[in-house]
């Protein structure tokens, strides 16, 4: 630890005067209240360019396993040296990812380029000469009558026009049959806005269609060149089922990912062989995306009869509520088709499935064998052999699915089975040729079980999971379709988790609700009452079955998902939809300071209590240790109500210090692609740190290692900034590729999604980096998410697919936290829960919003998933004190919106249930600090402290500027003036003035004249 | 002549040309500028204020630092190696 010792009285000597010492109160308001000599010290921390580095090759290691070999009909991997030919407008100016600083990924500002990725080859630029000869490409445009392609609809900004060059450019290149024509395709991902999914001007049907030029492009290539690969430079898939056979057909397909900043430096190395692609798709390629049944819900739909009040920031309008139901239900992605395929004797996987999901190419060739599939009463562990068959090494990736029986008892009950689901997933180490691994996979029994919520349990609540009896395949699979082997595990009594005891609860819902030992393992109780899954949006399902419809197997024709632009909401769904605009904290019945409500406080906490305890006192220390109740016992509301308001009201990329506890403040930020750190650039600077491929990308590499990997990271380079909070990463589903920020999550798969983020919280978690795992929940779609979309599932489809990412994370992630364990500094370490941050949804599930729900802040992630952390809400900036009140009092901690607080603020700070529920939420925040980096140097009964902001000097030097310029004008005035009236007959005056003046001079005449003739007669 | 003594003796009718502005027209001219001023000052503070956090994230913010108990400074607080040790595979 560096010293720079300096006593509190010292630096207020040293500040030197009355002004300077007024700013150094600021800095050191709040001191610890020990009253003990405080020394100046500075945590130590990485080097932010070693630590930019270290994550560098991290991000190539992604880029590498990430990239998706999808077709290769052997032209694949290119002889070094040999030539290629670039196509496309991609090729000139690919798309890298986040176009515009709106958002909250990175952007490039200085990518390496796919030109510069082409190193290790001989590049025929005929065609890219032909491009650039042609100067801009052509705009495609929307169709007539449909969604705009440009910003119109964006609100931060995108676009989903497509930019290609008229392919009759091409028409004077020679043949070079010895080149390879390398065509690139590029799409761009965009928060604020989904993608366009109708028609543009020349018959493309939607955005990740191939539009009639990029068609040109590929035809060009092939006249030109002896073999041709198109490289699909964007995170969504495409519709290239044309590529795949036919005049159109191409020789190999690589999906490439948005690569970011310098992604494409790896691009020789695995088109050469150098690296041997091993990522796998993490979506259903099908073949028409308008055939999915997701596609139903895209777009926009809007009651006719749900009228609400405007908050939003400059807006005070009425407007319709809109609506999204999932009809599809739990048959999203590759659920429905392995299901369809199934059950529908009418549906052609092959025609309707491009690639599988799961689906990945290799330079070489594996086999894999099951060898054994064990089950007891809580674990079923398959054991995998996977042998390098081929000539050169590479990685497989090993991937097992569970298919349940669907059963007379789902029939009734309206329990949904897809035909499989992913369990679990491995990928081998680099295999040399003919070199074997053997994988352990793994589940718990209970993984297997469904949510039935139709289900009524003993003890008065309404559905639960259920493991019923029979026979549940365990399968190895290539991909979600091609079954390698596989295995029964047989339940033989159905099991309700219906939490009638222990039994009857789910164990990861008893481990995740009870205490860790040091190790991180959970120790239960058997006196603890365990609270089992039950249903909590009950609305929500009724909604479904009255009003829409769920996808079933039991009538899979008759319950296909439909559009309905417009449609009536019934009153019963409708009932307090607007409580978001009109909550008053002091009346609401479910949230009010009346007696009975779920927030209900008759007595306010202590508060101002002098226990000598400061926040870093509290590292390692368990959630619901007393130690917390005396360091929250100390909260001055007086003193500290600018910050806590500030906390609950308007928290952007901070989270605001609470001095009277010694919490310091912190610096949270986004970057679905790393870490963004502040700079000058529309305020941050993309150089300062790593910039990864993105979200999907990183996916594609099925690899929990190198998720970790990129966890650590972005931890470190968190800590070598000074940032403790990543607003990452995003758990949202692919349910539509049209949603505009698929480029931001993993997967359509929550399995797959979980798992990864489990292990990206942890490697985060151990550098001291607290992840804000978003969007908490159904934020699938960013179409309305701005303006209350009224998000309507089943609790089935919400439990087993949108909420499960989550819950998988948040349950497994742990971390492993140093602290002070003993009165003379020694340091012990403990292993944590990792998970100890939520963002909240924008979206409503049914009408209520993310960051205002009980039922999902509450009852889900704190009762069942025992959460112990803090939520933050997206970013809102809706005016209104109230719905920040009905916010903090369901369990959203902090407020992200930019702080105002001449304009936000909340309308009951007072009240002792105000009071409760801020100092609970203070506790959520402070539990996440104190075992975050934001901790780093300092030890028991240190505070954190921040000097003025730099920019306050140019305030006060305007501020003194201007002061100065006044006091002279002043000073002027009143001289002048003063002059003036000395001598008036020296200024102009106005002719009233003058006249004015005119008359006194000659009252003064006559007075004078009338003196002098009296003087005279008296001399006389 | 002085110019203070030519003016003297001019009245304001026939030697306008020499005198001095108006103190009214000269009150304006200055007053005017000052109020924006200092309405500007005002705004800038009340900004700083207001948008402090906002600004803070985009125009950056003061050295954080700690204050350790004296009797503490020995201890280990590095709580997180602050080498960098990953990168490799």
């Amino acid at each position: 630890m560096r010293e720079a010792r300096m006593t509190r009285r010292q630096l207020f000597g040293a500040a030197g005067s009355v002004a300077a010492g007024a700013v150094a109160a600021t800095a050191l308001s709040g001191c610890s209240s020990t009253g003990a000599d405080m020394t100046r010290t500075a945590p130590q921390t990485p080097d932010p360019t070693q630590a930019k580095d270290a994550a560098y090759k991290v991000a190539a290691r992604i880029q590498d396993e990430g990239t998706v070999l999808l077709k290769n009909s052997g032209v694949l991997p290119l002889a070094k040296g040999s030539t290629v030919m670039p196509f496309g407008r991609a090729y000139l100016d690919p798309i890298y990812g986040q176009l515009t600083p709106g958002g909250s990924a990175k952007w490039s500002v200085d990518p390496v380029t796919p030109e510069q990725g082409l190193s290790a080859f001989s590049i025929d630029n005929s065609a890219a000469d032909a491009m650039r000869a042609a100067g801009d490409p052509e705009v495609l445009e929307e169709a007539e009558g449909t969604a705009p392609a440009g910003k119109a609809g964006s609100l931060l900004g995108g676009d989903c026009r497509i930019y290609e060059y008229d392919p009759s450019i091409y028409d004077g290149i020679a043949e070079n049959r010895a080149a390879t024509g390398i065509v690139f395709v590029t799409r761009a991902g965009q928060e604020g806005q989904d993608q366009k999914m109708d028609a543009y001007s020349d018959g493309t049907p939607h955005y990740l269609a191939l539009s009639q030029s990029e068609r040109g492009a590929i035809a060009a290539a092939k006249r030109v060149c002896g073999a041709v690969i198109v490289v699909i430079v964007g995170s969504a898939p495409m519709e290239v089922g044309d590529l795949m056979s036919g005049d159109l057909e191409v020789d190999a397909i690589i999906h490439y990912g948005h690569p970011s900043e310098r992604g494409f430096s790896e691009f020789s190395t695995i088109l050469d062989g150098d690296v041997n692609p091993s990522g796998r798709t993490v979506d259903t390629w099908s073949r028409d995306f308008t055939a999915d049944p997701s596609f139903a819900s895209v777009g926009t739909h809007t009651y006719d009869n749900l009228p609400i009040k405007s908050g939003g920031y400059g807006s005070s309008g009425e407007f319709m509520r809109t609506f999204n139901e999932y009809q599809e239900g739990m048959y999203m992605g590759y659920r429905y088709y392995e299901t369809a395929a199934l059950v529908d004797p009418s549906f052609s996987y092959d025609d309707a499935v491009v690639f599988p999901f799961g689906f990945g190419l290799s330079y070489t060739t594996f086999s894999q064998s099951l060898d054994s599939v064990s089950a007891d009463d809580e674990r079923v562990v398959a054991r995998v052999t996977v042998t390098n068959t081929g000539d050169v090494s590479g990685k497989d990736v090993v991937q097992l699915y569970v298919t349940s029986p669907y059963t007379e008892l789902d029939q009734s009950a309206g329990i949904e089975k897809p035909a499989c689901q992913l369990a679990d997933f491995a990928k081998t180490d680099l295999l040399a040729p003919g070199q074997s691994q053997t994988l352990e996979l793994s589940l718990d029994r209970e993984d297997m079980a469904s949510y039935c919520y139709t289900h009524e349990n003993p003890n008065g609540t309404v559905g639960c999971y259920v493991l019923e009896a029979g026979d549940y395949v365990v399968s190895l699979r290539e991909n979600s379709h091609a079954v390698i082997d596989q295995a029964t595990v047989t339940q033989d009594e159905t099991l309700w988790f219906d939490g009638t005891d222990a039994e009857h609860t789910r164990r990861s819902e008893r481990e995740a609700q009870s205490v860790l030992d040091d190790q991180g393992r959970p120790v239960e109780d058997p006196t603890q009452a365990y609270v089992a899954a039950s249903n909590r949006f009950q609305a929500s399902s009724d909604y479904m079955r009255a009003q829409s419809r769920i996808l079933s197997r039991a009538n899979w024709s008759g319950t296909q998902p439909v559009f309905e632009a417009t449609k009536s909401i019934d009153d019963e769904f409708a009932t307090d939809h607007d409580l978001f605009v009109t909550f008053d904290p002091k009346t609401d019945s479910r949230f009010g300071d009346v007696e009975g409500s779920l927030v209900y406080a008759a007595e306010a906490p202590t508060s101002g209590a002098k226990n000598g305890l400061v926040a870093s006192d509290l590292r390692g220390v368990a959630y619901d240790d007393p130690m917390w109740d005396a360091l929250l016992d100390q909260i001055d509301w007086d003193a500290d109500k600018a910050n806590i308001v500030r906390n609950f009201s308007g928290d952007a990329y901070v989270t605001a210090a609470i001095d009277s506890i010694g919490l310091p403040a912190t610096i949270d930020m986004d970057g679905a692609n790393g870490l963004k750190v502040q700079g000058s650039d529309s305020g941050y600077d993309m150089t300062k740190s790593c910039s990864y491929g993105y979200a999907p990308l990183a996916a594609a590499t099925w690899s929990k290692d190198l998720l970790y990997q990129m966890g650590e990271a972005i931890g470190t380079e968190g800590l070598a900034h000074g940032i403790s909070g990543w607003y990452s990463p995003g758990l949202n589903l692919h349910r539509s590729f049209f949603s505009g920020r698929v480029f931001e999550y993993y997967s359509e798969d929550p399995v797959l999604t979980g798992k990864l983020a489990e292990r990206i919280v942890s490697g985060t978690g151990d550098k001291g980096m607290y992840c804000y795992l978003k969007h908490f929940a159904l934020n699938d779609t960013e179409t309305g998410r701005d303006r209350l979309i009224c998000t309507w599932a089943d609790e089935q489809t919400m439990r087993e697919l949108y909420l499960r990412p989550f819950e998988i994370a948040l349950k497994g992630a742990r971390k492993t936290v140093r602290y002070t364990s003993d009165d003379s500094g020694g340091v012990a370490e403990k292993v944590m829960r990792a998970g100890t941050a939520v963002m909240a949804a924008q979206t409503c599930i049914g009408t209520t919003i993310g960051h205002c729900n009980y039922a999902l802040l509450h009852d889900v992630l704190r009762e069942e998933w025992g959460f112990e952390g803090m939520v933050i809400s997206d970013y809102w900036t809706w005016n209104g004190d109230n719905h920040r009140d009905l916010a903090m009092r369901v369990g959203c901690d902090t407020y992200l919106c930019m702080s105002m607080p001449a304009m936000w603020s909340i309308s009951d700070y007072d009240s002792p249930t105000a009071r409760v529920c801020m100092r609970r939420a203070i506790h959520n925040l402070a539990y996440a600090v104190v075992n975050s980096s934001a901790m780093q140097g300092m030890v028991p009964g240190s505070v954190q402290h921040t000097e003025e902001s730099p920019w306050w000097g140019i305030v006060r030097g305007v501020d003194i500027a201007v002061g100065a310029l006044v006091a002279g004008g002043v000073a002027l005035i009143v001289r002048r003036t003063k002059a003036e009236r000395e001598h008036p007959e020296l200024y102009k005056r106005s002719k009233r003035k003058q006249a004015k003046l005119d008359r006194k001079l000659a009252e003064k005449a006559a007075g004078d004249k009338s003196a002098s003739e009296k003087d005279a007669g008296e001399k006389n | 002549m002085s110019r203070k003594a030519g003016a003297q003796t001019a009245p304001a009718a026939e030697g306008a040309a020499k005198l001095k502005m108006s103190n009214t027209k000269f009150r304006v001219l200055l007053i005017i500028p000052m109020v924006i001023l200092a309405l500007v000052a005002i705004l800038v503070t009340a900004a700083g204020t207001l948008l402090g956090s906002t600004l803070d994230t985009y125009l950056g913010k003061g050295e954080t630092y700690v204050e350790t108990p004296s009797d503490k400074t020995s201890w280990d607080s590095n709580y997180y190696v602050p080498q960098v040790t990953q990168g490799e595979e």
